[in-house]
């Protein structure tokens, strides 16, 4: 398939010597000779007029439409035709028959005006013929390029669809062994569960005996220290020396108090104490020499705020990003300083023992269920991404042969400043409006217009 | 273009420029207010300027605070009152020289002695000149105006009795009555009284004082400490010259002494006055004058209004942001030349100074004074109309020339034999000029070069705006956009085109600029009362004045011109005076300090409006020497003064795209015109604003028949080159330049006449029917020259215009139609968009080039068509001016053809109206259209050799339109062609 311009190059051959000139008077084109035949009056091509023939070209316009001024200045809507011989012809205004100006390569519409014109329609029509060699010669290669572009688009279109279809198949499979695996999974899951409350529940009742255990050597130790006289008893004397053991809020234990707490019978011995009494009085108790009993939970003193240092650091360099910010955020960063980490309660649940090996198995083989899910999901996602890919280009119309098909995906700048030049190319490729600089306007700048707008006009 | 620049933090430009004016500093109603009304003072320009220096500052905005004048003179003198006069005239004193008389005048209140000097000079003119008989130093005369010391009569004392004495004024039977006491002269033509001076006793002159210690604690607010210093200096002079002789520090009427009158300030700006109150002043009676015309350039009709209660017409030339229509406010030039026309006489006042000038206009009846009286008994009538006319400027001296007519042709020449007469324009100047803020580059040159040739629309001139310079630097070109100027208008020159670049007097501080530098170096600048260089803000930011009036300077400016200092210039390069108020962004009013420091000493006060006509003539001197005196320039100017006709051309500056403007170019051309600048148009479809499709149309129409042709465009309007309105109105604007094209040998030879006579191209009807008192307030229709009256549709959807045809007896040919209208009437003429009224005189012969092509270059040898107008009695006359179009051989080397083409008695003769002149051209008669004849039998032509050739001819009989076809002779020979 040849471009259609190279067809035109033999035209363009400049008239080889021998061939017949028409004669036809100046200005007229060879297709439009036959109307001008010297022998007869000439009509008006517009017919408004007849007029002897010796008018014609007479350089007076006779006819409303110039007919009958082709080689003249003389009429004001006159056309002038150059043939133009090496070149391509042309029609001119009238106007500019003999205006001093050359318009015509072949210097024709100068003929009597002075001016010294060339005739540069060979050098032209060389120029032409080179510039339409060149055409020529870009438009072949073009095709050349597009052919190769069209077979590239096809061979692409079908490995493409191969690829679709593999990755189809893929999908399948993929979809299948995430089925079975989610089976295995849920099947690894229930034992691990079940196992692991097991180890859970144990877990707690040996940390509740332990409790037990804790609390019954803290009541014999009261007790001995409550039975002053160390009889095996604990008496209403003896608790009435504990004024801590109040319970009517008077300061003091009374006989009455110290009765109602014994109860009956009282005295107690070890095992009653431990089981009846030391429940009530456990909580007032305090162990001899701690009378005064510590404040449940220390103010953190305020000086002992080593991070506020940092902090405010931060907020200076925060400040110096943001100067605009207001007071806000300072106030929002004093926020109390963390606990002393030696004050934390002190019965914290010791950590859990590590799963028996049988437990830990169960875990194990449960999780590795899982991974092998999460991938086998993972993979499913991609294959389907790659499906939803491929089926978007191949659905894309990329003209008619698809030859258009190697610019998918491709990003191209489009420069459209001409003064500016070498405008930074960080604008993002897709939208080069958006970061491009725009052209500024006077890009000086002014000084303090205060400055010179003023001094000359100020008085010494 | 033209606006302004303050270049300001964005934030502060509106309100501390804009607040000022308008927080009213200086209430209640006055001449202050003139300019300060119209605040709205923002336009955005884009790259208004770079490398200004300086950072961190956007540039665009601009506010123009227009401050209100300093005035204190004007109100001084606006406070006499019209009654008995304090001067005298000394009788006695008379001093009868060969020319001129001199006498004395005192002012009988302060003692101080003026010297009146009389002159009658050829032509009816009477001079009359008023100055300080001993100045304190001397006073400023205008210089450069007059182009010559006009010729003399001899003058003679035909009378004297007690209190006055009469003087004769040349063979014209003038007379000069001047009164004793008080001071007046009347001056009387026969037995009728033409003009009175000082009839009102408005005569004021304030004569150069010392200053003194009264005058200190009167200084308004003074903000600045260096008045103080100031005064203590003055004083101590005073000191020192206490010993002269100083009668007026005396006088009691000066122990008041108004504020002002040392100093004065406004706002930001302080006009010191080291030379005090230095003000003239004096009034015209025109008795029987109803009508008075003139004193250039205003944005109002083309007859002056009476200024009673209102302001006064002020002449201070300025550059006006958004001038305002109908107002007397002072614009960007002047001409203090007023004339007065009655049916009977027309009678001129030529008031030749160039300081800050006012005029008073009121009307009033003759009679209200004894000599009125006596007058109207004397010439038997009752109350006769009478304009008063009273100037007042701010320095200077009274130098004042009535110019007694007494036909409107008669002053027109007066003037003219004063000031000059309108430089012939090359020919490719009155073609078509496309201009526009700004064409960018070289490539925008091109295509819009382009766009003329493939819309064949004519074009001789393609015009670069300030941005064309590198950084507002004149004289040189921006690298970037115009890297060859000299390849572009050798294509322009290819295609016979020129180019105009604008040079404007404001020079960019900046030692990196040759120009600057070799002004500063030469000490060429416009001083500061200090001494130092003025500078002020203009396009380039900081920029300084090349002081025009300084001969040495003007020479040096010219040189500029040259082809290797102006680099990338060529012959084909014409210039654009802009600016040239001078416009200082940062001064006063857009101006220069009034106390800057010219050559010679001379305060800017003294020679403001002077200015802008310096710089033109050194630039169109400029363009003359490069071409070693060969070549006539071509230079448009904003700014201009009496005899600025001389330089080139100027226009009525920054409009803008309203039908209202349309409307005022026509008054405000035919008011340049009566004023000696013939050569004036109107920026066509209006600077500022973008004008409609049918406002430009019109405004094409328009233009085409107004002597300065071009259309330009402020930066921020839409492009408008003509073919971006669409094929049917490109149509109509080829058909209005294609109209004006084949009319330039018209247009040519009434420039050639404007040049030799001083007659206007562009005249009101009054000058060419001065009886005819209907014409006498018409500004709204013209004539170009004697032959064409133009009344442009200035309506917007206009369906029809009432034209008057003026001239008892006479008939009107339409130029379209040929029709043929019978005078006087008022005629209704329906117009479609492609109407422009013009009617051509029976009587005339207009000659025509109807091949029109892309310039006039192009035109050069083409044959002539002659359009003969019949006038009721078969005859008619014309004429017709051809040269080389562009050099200085008509006047140096008489090669010019002046034709004369005669038609009387069926018989049309072509000979020649000037002997003196030839020239050889192988143009040719293509054809003769005869409007308003039957139809011959026959046509002959008869050829200088004494043979005889029939010559074809059409015969229209609807329209009385004979065609002759292709006479063919040659356009310098004598032939008669004769109607059978």
């Amino acid at each position: 398939m040849l471009p259609p311009l190279l067809l035109l190059l033999p035209v363009l051959v400049p008239v080889l010597p021998g061939t017949v000139e028409v004669t036809r008077p100046r200005g007229v084109s060879l297709s439009n000779h036959h109307f001008y035949e010297a022998s007869k009056p000439f009509t008006c091509l517009d017919g408004s007029a007849t007029i002897a023939f010796a008018w014609v070209n007479d350089d007076y316009c006779d006819c409303r439409d110039g007919s009958d001024e082709p080689g003249t200045a003389a009429c004001p809507n006159g056309r002038f035709h150059c043939t133009n011989a090496g070149y391509r012809p042309q029609n001119i205004p009238s106007a500019h028959v003999n205006d001093g100006v050359c318009d015509c390569c072949d210097a024709t519409d100068e003929y009597d005006s002075g001016a010294t014109c060339e005739n540069t329609c060979k050098e032209l029509g060389r120029r032409e013929r080179e510039a339409l060699q060149r055409r020529a010669e870009v438009a072949r290669e073009g095709f050349r390029i597009k052919q190769q572009l069209v077979q590239e688009a096809a061979a692409g279109r079908l490995e493409k669809q191969g690829r679709l279809g593999g990755l189809q198949e893929t999908r399948r499979g993929l979809e299948q062994r995430v089925g079975t695996l989610r089976a295995a999974k849920e099947a690894a899951e229930g034992p691990e569960r079940a196992a692991k409350e097991e180890h859970q529940r144990r877990w707690e009742e040996q940390r509740a005996a332990a409790a037990a255990a804790q609390e019954a050597a803290r009541a014999d130790e009261a007790f001995a220290e409550l039975d002053a006289d160390t009889d095996g008893w604990v008496t209403a004397a003896e608790l009435r020396a504990r004024p801590e053991l109040d319970t009517d809020g008077d300061g003091a234990v009374s006989e009455e108090e110290a009765q109602a707490l014994l109860g009956d019978p009282a005295p107690v011995d070890a095992a009653a104490f431990r089981d009846r009494l030391w429940a009530t009085i456990k909580h007032r108790y305090r162990p001899q020499g701690q009378a005064e009993p510590p404040p449940p939970h220390p103010e953190p003193p305020l000086e002992e705020t080593p991070p506020e240092e940092e902090e405010e650091e931060e907020e200076e360099a925060e400040e110096e990003e943001e100067e605009d910010d207001g007071e806000g955020p300072e106030e929002e960063l004093k926020v109390p300083p963390p606990q002393h980490p030696e004050e934390k309660g002190p019965e914290e649940p010791p950590p859990a023992p590590p799963f028996d090996a049988a437990t830990q198995a169960l875990i194990d083989a449960a999780q590795q269920a899982r991974e092998e899910l999460e991938e086998a999901e993972r993979a499913l996602k991609e294959a389907e991404e790659s499906i939803r890919a491929l089926e978007q280009e191949l659905a894309f119309d990329f003209g008619p042969q698809g030859e258009f098909s190697y610019l998918y995906n491709q990003c191209y700048e489009l420069g459209t400043s001409t003064s500016t030049a070498s405008a930074p190319s960080n604008a993002s490729p897709r939208n080069p409006n958006t970061a491009a600089p725009r052209p500024t306007w006077g890009k000086g700048t002014l000084g303090d217009p205060r400055g010179p707008w003023r001094w000359p006009l100020s008085l010494p | 273009m033209c606006v302004r620049v303050c270049v300001s933090p964005q934030a502060e430009a509106g309100g501390a420029a804009v607040g000022g004016p308008l927080s009213g500093d200086r209430p209640g109603r006055g001449p202050e207010q003139l300019q300060d009304v119209r605040t709205k003072r923002f336009l955005q320009v884009g790259g208004v300027s770079h490398g200004l220096g300086g950072a961190g500052l956007r540039v665009c905005f601009v506010c123009v605070p227009t401050p209100p004048p300093f005035l204190a003179f004007h109100r001084r003198q606006r406070g006499l009152q019209p009654g008995h006069s304090p001067y005298w005239a000394l009788l006695e004193s008379l001093q009868l020289g060969p020319d001129a008389a001199r006498l004395q005048l005192i002012n009988e209140v302060t003692k101080v002695p003026l010297l009146l000097e009389l002159w009658g000079l050829q032509g009816n003119v009477t001079r009359i000149r008023i100055k300080e008989l001993n100045p304190l130093r001397p006073r400023f005369e205008v210089p450069d105006v007059l182009v010559a010391e006009p010729p003399v009569e001899r003058l003679a004392v035909t009378g004297r009795d007690e209190g006055s004495l009469e003087l004769s004024l040349g063979p014209a039977g003038h007379r000069l009555l001047v009164t004793e006491k008080p001071f007046r002269m009347d001056l009387l033509q026969g037995r009728e009284l033409l003009c009175s001076v000082n009839a009102r006793g408005l005569l004021f002159f304030e004569h150069l004082r010392q200053r003194r210690d009264s005058d200190t604690p009167r200084e308004p607010t003074a903000e600045e400490g260096g008045a103080a210093e100031g005064q203590e200096e003055t004083t101590g002079r005073t000191e020192d010259a206490g010993n002269q002789s100083e009668k007026p520090t005396e006088a009691p009427a000066e122990a008041v002494e108004e504020p002002g009158s040392w100093e004065e300030t406004f706002k930001t700006h302080t006009d010191t006055k080291p030379n005090g109150p230095t003000s003239v002043g004096l009034d015209f009676s025109l008795p029987g004058f109803e009508h008075v015309y003139g004193i250039p350039e205003h944005a109002d009709s083309l007859r002056l209004r009476t200024t009673e209660g209102g302001d006064p017409y002020r002449l201070y030339n300025l550059d006006v942001f958004q001038y305002e229509l109908y107002n007397p406010m002072a614009l960007y030039g002047s001409v203090p030349l007023l004339l007065a026309h009655s049916t009977r006489r027309t009678l001129g006042i030529f008031w030749l100074n160039a300081a800050e000038t006012w005029v008073d206009i009121s009307s009033n009846t003759a009679g209200k004074t004894l000599f009125g009286k006596l007058l109207d008994y004397m010439q038997g009538g009752g109350e006769t109309p009478q304009t008063d006319v009273r100037w007042m400027s701010e320095s200077g001296i009274v130098d004042v020339f009535l110019l007694l007519g007494p036909t409107p042709a008669a002053v027109a020449g007066q003037y003219a034999a004063l000031t000059g007469t309108q430089a012939l324009p090359p020919l490719f100047a009155l073609g078509y000029h496309q201009s526009r803020w700004n064409y960018n580059d070289e490539e925008d040159v091109a295509a819009v070069e382009r766009g003329f040739e493939e819309h064949a629309l004519p074009c001789d001139v393609l015009w670069l705006d300030i941005e064309h310079a590198d950084g507002k630097r004149y004289f040189t070109w921006d690298p970037s956009k115009f890297p060859r100027p000299r390849d572009m208008l050798e294509r322009l020159a290819a295609k016979k085109r020129k180019m105009v670049s604008i040079v404007d007097p404001h020079i960019k501080v900046d030692s990196g600029y040759r120009v600057h530098n070799e002004l500063r170096s030469r000490g060429f600048y416009v001083k500061t009362k200090d001494g130092s260089d003025y500078e002020g803000w203009c396009w380039p930011g900081s920029a300084a004045y090349p002081d025009f009036t300084n001969p040495e300077m003007r020479a040096w400016w010219a040189s500029m011109f040259a082809y290797d200092q102006y680099e990338g210039s060529t012959e084909n390069l014409f210039t654009w005076n802009d600016m040239n108020e001078p416009s200082v962004f940062s001064g006063p009013e857009v101006t220069m300090h009034k106390d800057a420091v010219h050559h010679g000493g001379w305060e800017h006060r003294d020679l403001h409006n002077l200015y802008g006509l310096y710089v033109q003539m050194a630039t169109a001197e400029g363009q003359i020497q490069r071409s070693g005196g060969q070549h006539r320039p071509f230079v448009l100017s904003r700014a201009f003064f009496a005899g600025s006709q001389r330089y080139g051309a100027v226009w009525t500056g920054d409009n803008a795209a309203e039908w209202e403007h349309l409307k005022i170019s026509i008054p405000m051309c035919l008011s340049f015109g009566l004023a000696g600048l013939s050569f004036c148009g109107s920026d066509v479809g209006g600077f500022f604003k973008n004008p409609e499709a049918e406002l430009l149309v019109r405004w094409y129409q328009a233009g085409a028949f107004q002597p300065f042709f071009r259309a330009h465009a402020h930066l921020d309007t839409a492009r408008r080159e003509p073919w971006l309105f669409g094929d049917e109105n490109v149509a109509l604007i080829r058909a209005a330049i294609r109209q004006r094209y084949a009319l330039l040998p018209f247009w040519y030879t009434a420039f050639y006449r404007s040049h030799r006579h001083g007659l206007p191209v562009m005249r009101p009807l009054w000058m060419e029917y001065p009886e005819d008192a209907t014409t006498f307030a018409i500004d709204d229709q013209y004539m170009i020259d004697r032959a064409l009256l133009v009344h442009p549709v200035t309506e917007q959807g206009a369906r029809g215009v009432q034209v008057y045809l003026p001239g008892k007896g006479e008939v009107w040919y339409d130029v379209t139609s040929h029709q043929k209208h019978h005078a006087p009437q008022t005629l209704y003429v329906p117009v479609t968009m492609s109407s422009v009224p013009v009617f051509q005189r029976g009587g005339t012969v207009v000659p025509r080039q109807e091949r029109v092509r892309r310039s006039t270059e192009c035109m050069r040898g083409d044959p002539f068509t002659l359009y003969v107008a019949l006038s009721p009695q078969g005859t008619a006359e014309g004429d017709l001016f051809l040269d080389d179009g562009q050099s200085f051989d008509y006047e140096t080397k008489a090669r010019y053809l002046h034709r004369q083409f005669t038609f009387a008695g069926n018989t049309l003769t072509a000979s020649s109206a000037d002997p003196r002149g030839s020239f050889d051209t192988p143009a040719w008669l293509e054809r003769v259209v005869i409007l308003g004849t039957g139809k011959p039998a026959a046509v002959i032509l008869h050829p200088a050799d004494g043979s005889e050739t029939r010559l074809d001819f059409h015969h229209e009989a609807e329209t009385s339109v004979l065609t002759l076809r292709k006479p063919g002779v040659r356009i310098g020979d004598d032939w008669a062609i004769v109607l059978r």
